[in-house]
């Protein structure tokens, strides 16, 4: 009976418990909690997109400003060159492939886009993270022109993906323009 | 509404599960020998994978409110597996004719990642419930008619000559990349 | 599965004589899926081993701990718990590769190998052979992820671990990274590696790694026909 009916049970809801309980442990051992936090690669990505500069990331909180956009991950300043780098994470080929910050000026015109990872299909998707392609999408003034640039060819999902995020970065900064630039 | 139909088409045609995702192999190749077996697994499929995400969303969520996202793996994998094992015997013991038909594949959907895959997809898009139910069922069909398309295929080729080291596996597979090949051709619908 | 095998043989087997991908035909999902790059290839490989050492090694300790009612759940569990470690592991330490695995590396909880060898071997066996027969198996089995990787890579995109290769990169042949040249790839390399050990090439997917071959086996008693394999045979 106890053999039948108890024990199994028992041993699997041990095992069960046993694993989460280490899972939990492992868990907080490796994250790294960077949200909110200026990383190189951020940086890089920032000076890909517009040039070098100084940067400051909008907190509120501690957490990064989103404006609640899903898409957005933080909204990075350069008051200097009154810049504002948009932080965004877009579906591509694959789910949330294409990671990148885009830079818009004051005037809401569409200065560059920087890289800080994409997954997408390599040689296809990787496509449009690559410098070249990335030349079309400096100084447009407005979503029109982004969506007038080329498709890479065989990679469709992963040029719409990137247009998307960098139409929405434009209409999030024209949305916030005010708060941005306090 | 309109949202709903392009997921559906999304996960049965454009991003079919087994031809450009690569989940469920060893299932497609195992049971697309024969076209009656095919469509049974298929159903079965379909059936288990509907079944499974209305079972893993509220686990999702309930994962949610403790803060611990990170163990949905673990809890996805173990809620399928019982709800097959139930499933099969609920289905033994209460409507022996569709054992008969759909049953015998049960055991096997347990270790097919396309299960676990829909699951995971629908958490990691962050879908509703209504959508979750939609893109599971979309992947389930997207599964039976690529298994059933192949069955096709392989009855060819069970009768046409082909070099000694390519008979068996081997030739299955460039069939396959063939079959794969047509359906990129869905990648302009949406 | 003879159990007179030497330590050095365990260890061995898998990666040629019973190479999971090449011989046994297991694990054909990520084979075909993370394949497009040579370092996705032993990214996940690596990964696979690592989850079929521990798993092997945990579940050899518990054989008989764990009742048989409960056998398959057990198993499985403790398969995720290993695969979600290495998940934390590798966002952690080498978020890239994290995100180019993408699902696949939740995914290695249904990899066939790994459950295939739980129920096969490791309930059977010793902790140090089970140990030795995972880490030959992982070998094996990121040995083929690298070699279709390679390939993939080389024709598809002219590059090898992201080097350009000359002429080959101004045009490659773009087909070979995409889902259908994953097919037609693995398709040749099995019928080259058979051609070379001069073997018959199997003619169906495996069913004795299979892990619910067990269970298959069950029902096919209570009815003549099981799976497709079987319904062929009669």
């Amino acid at each position: 009976m106890i053999k039948r009916y108890i024990l199994p049970p028992l041993v699997l809801t041990l095992i069960c418990a046993a694993v989460s309980g280490l899972l939990a442990l492992a868990y907080d051992a490796t994250y790294v909690d960077d949200t909110g936090v200026l990383t190189a690669k951020l940086i890089k990505a920032c000076d890909d997109a517009a040039g070098d500069g100084e940067y400051e990331m909008l907190l509120d909180d501690g957490k990064p400003v989103t404006f609640g956009y899903d898409e957005v991950n933080s909204v990075i300043v350069d008051k200097e060159r009154e810049i504002c780098f948009i932080e965004l994470t877009e579906d591509g080929y694959s789910t949330g492939g294409l990671h990148f910050v885009a830079a818009v000026d004051k005037s809401g015109i569409i200065l560059g886009v920087g890289f800080i990872s994409n997954t997408d299909t390599p040689g296809l998707g990787s496509k449009v993270s690559e410098g070249d392609y990335l030349k079309k999408y400096k100084n447009l003034d407005n979503n029109n022109a982004v969506e007038d640039v080329d498709n890479i060819t065989s990679a469709t999902y992963s040029s719409k993906g990137l247009k998307k995020g960098i139409a929405l970065a434009h209409d999030v900064f024209e949305e916030n323009k005010g708060e941005i630039f306090k | 509404m309109k949202e709903l139909v392009m997921i559906l088409i999304g996960a049965s045609l454009i991003n079919n599960v087994v031809l450009s995702q690569f989940m469920g192999i060893c299932a497609f190749l195992g049971t697309s020998k024969q076209l009656k077996s095919s469509v049974g697994m298929g159903l079965a499929v379909v059936f288990v994978m509907f079944f499974a995400s209305l079972v893993t969303y509220p686990v999702y969520i309930l994962l949610g409110r403790i803060d611990a996202q990170y163990l949905k793996t673990v809890a996805f994998i173990l809620v399928i597996a019982l709800f097959v094992q139930l499933a099969e015997m609920a289905i033994k013991r209460f409507i022996p004719p569709l054992y008969k038909s759909l049953g015998v594949y049960l055991p096997l959907i347990t270790t097919n990642c396309a299960v676990l895959g829909a699951a995971i997809t629908n958490v990691d898009k962050k879908y509703t419930l209504a959508q979750s139910l939609v893109n599971s069922l979309g992947t389930g069909l997207g599964f039976t008619l690529a298994l059933v398309l192949f069955a096709g295929v392989r009855i060819r080729l069970e009768t046409s000559d082909i070099p000694e080291t390519f008979k068996g596996v081997p030739a299955t597979l460039v069939a396959a990349a063939i079959v794969s090949l047509s359906f990129m051709g869905f990648a302009g619908i949406v | 599965m003879s159990q007179k095998k030497t330590l050095s043989g365990e260890l061995t087997k898998g990666i040629i004589k019973e190479n999971p991908v090449f011989v046994t035909m297991l694990g054909m999902c990520p084979t075909l899926a993370v394949t497009t790059l040579a370092k996705n290839g032993i990214g996940m490989g690596l990964a696979t081993t690592f989850v079929l050492v521990c798993s092997n090694v945990v579940i050899s300790l518990l054989k008989r701990v764990i009742p048989d009612s409960v056998r398959l759940p057990s198993f499985i569990v403790i398969i995720a718990g290993f695969v979600t470690l290495i998940e934390f592991l590798m966002r952690g330490y080498l978020p890239e590769l994290y995100a180019s695995l993408g699902i696949f590396l939740s995914l290695i909880t249904v990899n066939c190998i790994i459950l295939g060898r739980a129920e096969v071997f490791a309930s059977k066996n010793g902790v140090l052979r089970s140990a030795l027969d995972g880490l030959g198996m992982g070998l094996g089995f990121t040995l083929a992820l690298f070699l279709m990787g390679s390939v993939r890579e080389i024709i598809g995109s002219g590059c090898f671990f992201g080097m350009k290769i000359g002429d080959l990169s101004a045009k490659p042949m773009l087909i070979f990274i995409m889902p259908a040249g994953g097919f037609f790839t693995l398709g040749v390399i099995i019928a080259v590696v058979n051609k070379i050990a001069k073997r018959k090439p199997p003619a169906e997917i495996g069913c004795e790694g299979c892990p619910s071959a067990s269970l298959c086996k069950k029902n096919a008693a209570e009815k003549a026909s099981c799976t497709g394999e079987e319904a062929a045979k009669a």
